[in-house]
């Protein structure tokens, strides 16, 4: 009944879902910690460029925030709809962590959300910052049950196996404190924040090259590039480096997979460009480094790296050119990132970002690579998982639900493709709208002003 | 313990349905509440920001009914698959049509997204009251405890049955009666005005029709599920839904009586969560009832997860409850002072 078909069918819908909606809480997640920044510092220093910033910055994150609720139910439902035979088998674990993320964090996040958005005249700025943190508390802490649920599938712990053969919880501490979800929050949260130091950037850039806004350019941009360049560096190191180094230590495979590495060698060389080719077991066209995946795996350049030769076939990443070129990607674009934004803090320091119209148009057009460089993490961490489901314990092949069929999965698919190109167009028109708005026309109500709603045009005035 | 977990769940989903429920009913009612663009940004605005924090309470209990009833939770979705990828699709929607509806100001563009939301808000009544039927009646298990459900097939309420039936429709169309009238109800209570009047009077005819439809509904459960209502009198649990119910049918009839909204909202309320706990607690300890005569139906207790597990998983259930019971408090407080502020 269970055909590859409908494992390729059900894997393309599910990580065409989940990337959708990630674009949305990558920009949430990261925006929480600029808006309770600016809340706590409109608190404490009371200037009006603080409450200015997180006031417009909390609508265009009502609106994202909106798009990612609509775009996440899909993910809790398909786990029942087309991996029936994996819910049935972890269930038993993994149902854990989604029933305490809708219990502790979307009940808490989205209690506060519309006081956050909508309660600036009625809240004080100690109260707004106290609803702000807890936004951002509630977004986090999603996020950490998502990444121990995807953690548990990379790195199986705390968990026994039932006579019936299903996984069941063991130990609710190692569950929730798996090493691996502690390295995969510190460097996803990272990621998060280096998005949204991107989008604020490239806002604040935006303003500047049209010489609008002049203040709140001032604002987004130096606050963008200062925790662009703080987040851009701890998205490498320590927390990406210790990822590679658990991949390494849990995941040989998969790391030799990631870094096209065929033969076992010591001294092995890091390939910075290169196309897999793996009918001839060997990499195309190569520039790589030497030693350095060495030094990466374990600190020493003369360390021994078991290559995929060095495992049976029935164990490789099921995509390896795919996997290959996704990590390459993530750590092209995390380098680059830091050149972007070194450069940045380095013209703020001298006091010249504002009028560096090349620097600016640069931070305007990387708008769209931090989501780039996050897709294709995620599907680094993804595809090197194949084709285990829950690593070592379970293959992809045996999640399906039994009676599904191929058509019907393409079917929904296609609906998914057709519903998510209408809601990308008007996330995009309407963020467009906003930003071009600006945050003067953002009323302390959470809404642009429009001329049905003139008459109360006096809270922008005076904000 | 499982009975327990079983009567959280039930609960979860009285409160979604009370709750999201009048949003849902807000969009059913959209256009038979409102005579004009204006009075339809009214009907859009009285739902104010909560209406993602309702709908947070059918993902909670989906994630719980995953943790407490993975074998349940895996089946029954797979078997459901269209019905609930057109619920998705729904949700989406109108999620959307809410949020966006008033943020351009322009007449087509309010145009399309009340039409949407109308329509998004519809099916997703019809749907929930055609999977509610669907439970009620049962489902075409096969002897792995999967099953699959084809639109519909002949109609019937036997043997290899469709998603759609001569019970189901008529449930999913009580359905979407009931929260309209719900919706109605609500906007009654938080408008002013004009508006005020108009929605009190569609909450008057839409609770007539329900209070006339119950009957109907009643006695075709019966015919479907005959041993339902003795059960459900045998099942001390259940008379508190019963109550609820009957409670809840004075309200509304002294509301209709009077005309006044203040009667008809709670009494809604009380209806549509007694229905939802009295369904409950009748159907238990059956989860999924079985339609075929070659497969057992599937049972609470075979589905759960060890009960020592059910058991600590309930301390920080109940940990977590409290907190959200406590900053409802704080954010209700506030709320309430809020919709019409702007």
């Amino acid at each position: 009944m269970v055909s590859a078909d409908i494992d390729f069918w059900s894997r393309i819908q599910f990580g065409f879902t989940v990337t959708y909606h990630y674009l949305f809480p990558q920009l949430t997640m990261g925006l929480a910690l600029f808006l309770s920044l600016w809340r706590l510092l409109a608190w404490r220093t009371g200037q009006e460029r603080y409450r200015s910033a997180a006031r417009f910055w909390s609508v265009l994150f009502g609106l994202n925030f909106v798009v990612g609720v609509v775009t996440g139910i899909p993910m809790e439902f398909q786990f029942g709809t087309n991996w029936g035979g994996f819910s049935r088998y972890a269930g038993g674990v993994i149902g854990q962590t989604l029933a305490m993320e809708g219990m502790f964090a979307f009940f808490f996040e989205s209690a506060f959300i519309g006081a956050m958005v909508f309660g600036e005249q009625r809240f004080s700025p100690r109260a707004l910052f106290l609803i702000t943190l807890a936004v951002f508390c509630g977004s986090w802490l999603s996020g950490y049950f998502i990444l121990v649920t995807n953690a548990f599938m990379q790195h199986p712990v705390g968990y026994a196996t039932a006579a019936d053969g299903t996984l069941q919880i063991a130990s609710f501490s190692a569950y929730l404190l798996n090493p691996w979800a502690l390295i995969e929050f510190a460097h996803n949260m990272t990621a998060a924040v280096v998005t949204a130091s991107f989008v604020v950037s490239a806002v604040g850039a935006f303003y500047a090259l049209r010489g609008i806004f002049p203040e709140q350019a001032r604002t987004f941009l130096d606050w963008g590039t200062a925790i662009g360049l703080a987040s851009c560096l701890i998205v490498a190191f320590p927390t990406g480096d210790q990822q590679a180094k658990q991949v390494a230590r849990h995941q040989e495979v998969a790391l030799a997979a990631m870094e096209g590495q065929f033969a076992s060698e010591k001294g092995a060389a890091m390939n910075i460009i290169g196309q897999p080719d793996v009918a001839n077991r060997r990499i195309d066209n190569p520039i790589a480094m030497p030693g350095v995946l060495s030094f990466l795996v374990s600190g020493s350049f003369r360390t021994e790296v078991r290559g995929l030769q060095a495992f049976p076939e029935d164990q490789w990443p099921s995509n390896i050119e795919l996997l290959y070129y996704a990590y390459h990607v993530m750590i092209g674009l995390g380098t680059l990132f830091i050149l972007v934004m070194g450069v940045a803090v380095v013209q703020r320091l001298r006091g010249r970002l504002m009028t560096s119209r090349r620097l600016l148009w640069v931070l305007l057009f990387a708008l769209p690579f931090p989501y780039i460089a996050t897709s294709a993490g995620w599907m680094t961490a993804e595809l090197g998982r194949q084709p285990w489901l829950v690593y070592g314990l379970f293959r992809t092949i045996q999640g399906q639900s039994p009676l599904l069929q191929s058509g019907t999965v393409l079917f929904t698919l296609i609906g998914f493709a057709g519903l998510y190109l209408v809601v990308g167009v008007l996330y995009l028109v309407l963020m467009g709208r906003l930003i071009l708005l600006g945050p003067t026309a953002i009323r302390h109500t959470g809404t642009p002003e429009t001329s049905e709603d003139g008459a109360d045009s006096t809270g922008a005035a005076h904000g | 313990m499982v009975e327990l977990w079983y009567g959280i769940l039930v609960l979860m989903l009285a409160a979604y349905l009370v709750l999201d429920g009048w949003n849902i009913g807000c969009g059913v009612v959209h256009f038979a509440l409102s005579a004009s663009p204006q009075e339809r940004r009214l009907n859009l605005r009285g739902l104010g920001p909560s209406w993602s924090w309702h709908e947070v309470w059918l993902i909670s209990f989906g994630g719980t009914l995953f943790m407490a009833f993975p074998t349940v939770y895996a089946s029954s979705f797979a078997g459901f698959y269209f019905a609930f990828f057109l619920v998705l699709w729904a949700f989406i929607l109108r999620g959307i049509a809410i949020e966006v509806r008033n943020m351009i100001d322009d007449g087509m563009w309010h145009s399309v997204w009340d039409a949407l939301f109308w329509l998004s808000s519809t099916l997703l009544a019809l749907l929930i009251g055609v999977s509610a039927g669907n439970l009620l009646r049962g489902v075409p298990l096969d002897r792995h405890g999967d099953f699959t459900l084809p639109f519909f097939t002949d109609f019937g309420v036997r043997g290899a049955v469709g998603l759609l039936d001569w019970f189901t429709i008529p449930v999913g169309l009580f359905t979407v009666l009931a929260l309209g009238a719900h919706g109605a109800s609500y906007a009654a209570v938080h408008a002013s005005g004009e508006f005020r009047a108009r929605a009190t009077a569609t909450a008057r005819r839409w609770w007539l029709a329900v209070l006339a439809g119950l009957p109907v509904i009643t006695v075709l459960t019966a015919c479907v599920r005959a041993g339902f209502f003795p059960h459900l009198l045998a099942t001390p649990l259940a008379w508190p839904g019963v109550a609820l119910v009957l409670g809840g049918a004075a309200l509304l009839g002294r509301g209709l009586w009077r005309g006044d909204a203040r009667w008809l909202f709670p009494g809604g309320c009380a209806v549509l969560a007694g229905l939802c706990i009295a369904a409950g607690a009748a159907m238990f300890p059956v989860m999924l009832l079985s339609t075929t005569a070659d497969a057992p139906s599937e049972c609470a207790q075979a589905s759960a997860i060890p009960h020592a597990t059910l058991g600590a998983t309930l301390l920080w259930w109940g940990a977590a409850a409290l907190l959200v019971g406590g900053y409802l408090y704080f954010v209700l407080r506030h709320a309430s002072q809020g919709v019409d502020a702007h």
